[in-house]
């Protein structure tokens, strides 16, 4: 209470930094609660380990690889965190993407004739107008009805996915037949490779930038002011004259839309055609990037990168000492609940650090 | 006279933060010594410490002569120390018996004997001079007369020493003189009462002795019979109080809120408005007095369209605003202080220059084409700090960092700056300190002068007094009177806000 200002700056300092070591702990801490699972099967952890981290970093291409794997996850890190700033819990990233693949496919196969910019940039429109549709049915269910749009996103996931396994089945099975796949979208469809010889697409260089701008209109404009105010508190918002139901339905609609743009990176840059079970968890790999980031855009894409790096080095850790790559997803899910638990002790442990400082004093 | 408790040295944080320093108080047999200090000036901590809630981080504390070593609220009881919290801990279902020996274990046996539990309860009741019927619900009883369930409740488990936590907020001013007639009797017959209060009248009227509080410390203990209520004043919040400067003419124009039979149903189809109807004019305040629960929160937010009326019309300017929405009447500039920061009046995330900007957001010069300009949004939260003397660490510092007076503060000066027509102010001041709550009236006063019409709705009978130029009272709803404010009796609108015409 009788603090000065200047105190207060260096004190608030202290707890940003719990902000960003906490999500650090947590990663460690899980590693070190992997490595007792990787005892019990009789591994060296440290030599497991090694392959995890390192072993991306051999080859050109595996690091490559890294980057390729959390592209997807990034955006739908992102679109987590838009809802998520809103006071929503968007869990139909995945169905989302699938949408927004559905329609980047179809513009691929229709249009693929056309100039490289002209028919990519109508593949990431279609995939754009259709994760916001994903979005904005649960969104204005939830504006209008004030259906849980937890429950809603989750079920749309399982339509999006039933009807991609329909369309690859049958309407747009390819023309030999023979795999539930559609054909390869038209060449110049394809997203360029940045770096030759790997699988890194510019859908990477996509992503950061639209995560710069994820975090310009959340922050910078009014728009995304008043989307956080009917985050924080919707009694407040409502007070001060914004409406309600129409922020919860633009930020969902936004917030498929960026899924979208995931469905699009996905098709466009590595699959080049749709199949079954594409890209499957990345939506909710996605949920994991933004817990770890704390629903922040540069947080999102800095954990993305970690997800990506742990998905494939769980495979040369494979390769090399014969773990099954699935021990990785356990690791990942311990670091979310670890993050959620270290999160809910900050304020404890804030209260506690403020105490300390007293006594000394 | 014996002493009965000793607090030594009593000290209790929270973070940082010292609720309690070094606070000593001692408590007589048969007084009643009010504990004084303003909100958050460390008052209810040192209760809920000797009511074993909280465990203190130094000191001790001597009940009787005895040492005592607080775990639980039970061990108090048991010892014989009662506390009555402002809000009471009773089921409103069951009967007056019923509440009374809830949870005693007194009986013995399956069968609870009524009848030798009511002439006992009632001879303690009759003692006190306090009428209470045990059949009745109570959830059927007034506020006063629950208080009274509570008293009796406290003294049937062997109190000793009473702790009251602001009794007299929640009653009209006919109730609180006769809790006064029934604590003066307890005191007499050797019980003793500590008053929390926040009142100098009352500490006045009805202690023997007061002990006051500031910034957690104990600034004074002094017989009242020594003292004065400006001096009182003094030791609670370090300075004296500044009278508040009052153009000596203002006009009073044009009527801005007309009011026409406004009635409110709640979800249970419930009348929480009745028939109302009200003028406020260009440059005057009008006060709506009344207990809480009355229906002042529906009157606001029916008026600022965050809820919908079921008939009648508000008209604002001589435009009818009846079905507008919230979004079109904060268009309109109406500014509106709302009862409740937390929930309403502010973003408690968002940074002070954030909070400055919450209704006019998306306007120029804030906004440059898409974008914000934040030297403009940095330059005005800068002039509003100053302006307002909002103490925080900084325009960046977030709303839930800062204290309830410069909380309000915020509200204050983003509803008022702008100068709107209508100003609609609901307990400006609760939970506010005397720095602050002078502070708010001067600028309340201020906007009136300035040609406002405000509509002010207040629990406290002091403010609605101090302020208004014309009273209105509150019950159940309705309007039951209206008075120019030199027809001011305190008397009879006590009365009306009990229901009495």
């Amino acid at each position: 209470m009788q603090t000065k200002g200047g105190e207060m700056v260096k004190k608030f300092d202290i707890f940003q930094l719990l902000k960003i070591l906490i999500p650090i702990a947590a990663v460690f801490l899980a590693l070190l609660l992997g490595s007792v699972l990787l005892l019990f099967i009789d591994v060296n952890p440290l030599e497991a380990y090694r392959y995890l981290i390192f072993g991306n970093f051999t080859n050109k291409y595996n690091t490559a690889e890294i980057f390729v794997k959390s592209t997807p996850i990034i955006l739908t890190g992102l679109a987590f965190t838009f809802a998520f700033r809103t006071g929503l819990f968007n869990i139909g990233g995945e169905g989302q993407m699938f949408a927004g693949a559905m329609a980047a496919v179809f513009v691929g196969l229709k249009t693929g004739h056309l100039s490289p910019f002209l028919t990519i940039s109508l593949s990431l429109i279609g995939a754009i107008i259709a994760g916001a549709i994903w979005g904005l049915i649960p969104g204005f269910l939830k504006g209008i009805f004030g259906s849980s749009e937890i429950i809603v996103t989750i079920m749309f996931n399982y339509v999006a996915l039933y009807l991609i396994s329909y369309l690859v089945d049958k309407p747009l099975r390819e023309s030999i037949g023979f795999y539930p796949q559609t054909d390869l979208i038209g060449k110049n469809a394809f997203l360029p490779y940045v770096v030759p010889n790997t699988r890194l697409h510019i859908g990477f260089v996509i992503a950061v930038i639209i995560s710069i701008i994820v975090y310009i209109i959340l922050w910078k404009t009014p728009f995304g002011y008043r989307l956080r105010a009917v985050g924080f508190n919707p009694d407040g918002a409502e007070y001060s004259g914004m409406s309600i139901k129409k922020s919860i339905i633009i930020s969902m609609a936004i917030s498929g839309a960026l899924a979208g743009v995931a469905g699009f990176t996905e098709i466009n840059g590595i699959h080049h055609r749709l199949l079954d079970n594409f890209s499957k968890n990345v939506g909710f790999d996605g949920i994991a990037a933004a817990l770890l980031g704390s629903a922040n855009p540069a947080g999102v894409v800095v954990s993305s990168i970690l997800l990506g790096m742990l998905q494939t080095g769980s495979n040369s850790m494979q390769r090399g000492v014969g773990v099954p790559a699935n021990i990785v997803s356990i690791i990942q899910a311990m670091i979310i609940i670890l993050v959620l638990a270290g999160n809910m002790l900050r304020p404890k442990l804030e209260l506690y650090m403020r105490r300390k400082e007293k006594v000394i004093e | 006279m014996n002493t009965i408790l000793r607090m030594v040295s009593i000290s209790k944080y929270f973070g940082t933060l010292a609720a309690n320093e070094d606070v000593n108080l001692e408590v007589k047999k048969g007084e009643i010594h009010s504990l004084l200090g303003e909100n958050g000036a460390g008052k209810s901590t040192l209760m809920n410490v000797l009511y074993g809630l909280y465990q203190p981080d130094k000191g001790e504390i001597f009940f009787e002569d005895k040492k005592l070593n607080l775990r639980s609220s039970k061990d108090a009881i048991d010892l014989g120390i009662g506390m009555i919290h402002q809000h009471f801990m009773l089921v409103p279902v069951h009967t007056v018996l019923e509440n009374i020996i809830m949870g005693m274990g007194k009986e013995k046996g399956l069968v609870i004997k009524e009848e030798k539990l009511k002439k006992e309860i009632s001879e303690i009741a009759k003692k006190y001079g306090m009428e209470i019927s045990l059949d009745s619900k109570v959830g059927n009883l007034s506020v006063g007369q629950q208080q009274r369930v509570e008293i009796v409740k406290a003294l049937y488990r062997g109190a000793k020493l009473l702790i009251m936590d602001e009794p007299t907020a929640v009653l009209t001013p006919q109730e609180t003189e006769e809790l006064f007639t029934t604590l003066k009797i307890m005191a007499e017959d050797g019980m003793s009462i500590i008053l929390i209060t926040h009142k100098l009248k009352e500490v006045m009227f009805v202690c023997d002795r007061v002990t006051v509080l500031r910034d957690g410390k104990v600034t004074k203990t002094i017989d009242t019979k020594d003292t004065n209520e400006l001096e009182l004043a003094r030791f609670m919040i370090g300075r004296e109080l500044m009278p508040i400067e009052r153009k000596q003419e203002y006009k009073v124009g044009e009527p801005i809120l007309e009011i026409e039979s406004l009635s409110h149903e709640g979800e249970k189809g419930e009348k929480s408005l009745n028939d109302i109807s009200l003028t406020v004019n260009s440059g005057e305040v009008l006060g709506i007095a009344g207990v809480d629960g009355n229906g002042q929160k529906e009157l606001a937010e029916v008026i600022v369209g965050l809820m919908k009326a079921s008939s009648g019309t508000i008209l604002l300017d001589g435009k009818d605003i009846t079905e507008n929405t919230i979004e079109e009447i904060v268009k309109m500039g109406v500014g509106y202080i709302p009862e409740d920061r937390h929930k309403r009046g502010l973003i408690l995330d968002f940074s002070v220059s954030e909070n400055l900007i919450l209704k006019d957001y998306y306007k120029k010069p804030y906004r440059k084409t898409l974008f914000f300009d934040f030297n403009v949004i940095n330059k005005h939260a800068d002039d509003m700090i100053s302006k307002y003397s909002i103490k925080t660490p900084g325009r960046h510092a977030e709303a839930k960092k800062l204290s309830g007076g410069n909380q309000q503060k915020v509200v204050v000066a983003r509803e008022i700056h702008k100068l709107p027509k209508l100003l609609i102010a609901v307990q400006p001041t609760r939970g506010v300190d005397i720095g602050a709550t002078e502070f708010i009236h001067q600028e309340i006063i201020k906007a009136k002068e300035d040609g406002a019409a405000v509509l002010l709705i207040s629990t406290e009978l002091s403010e609605i007094n101090y302020l208004s130029d014309r009273i209105a009272v509150i019950y159940k709803g309705g309007i039951v009177g209206e008075m120019d404010k030199s027809d001011f009796d305190e008397n009879r609108i006590g009365l009306m806000m009990a229901g009495a015409n």
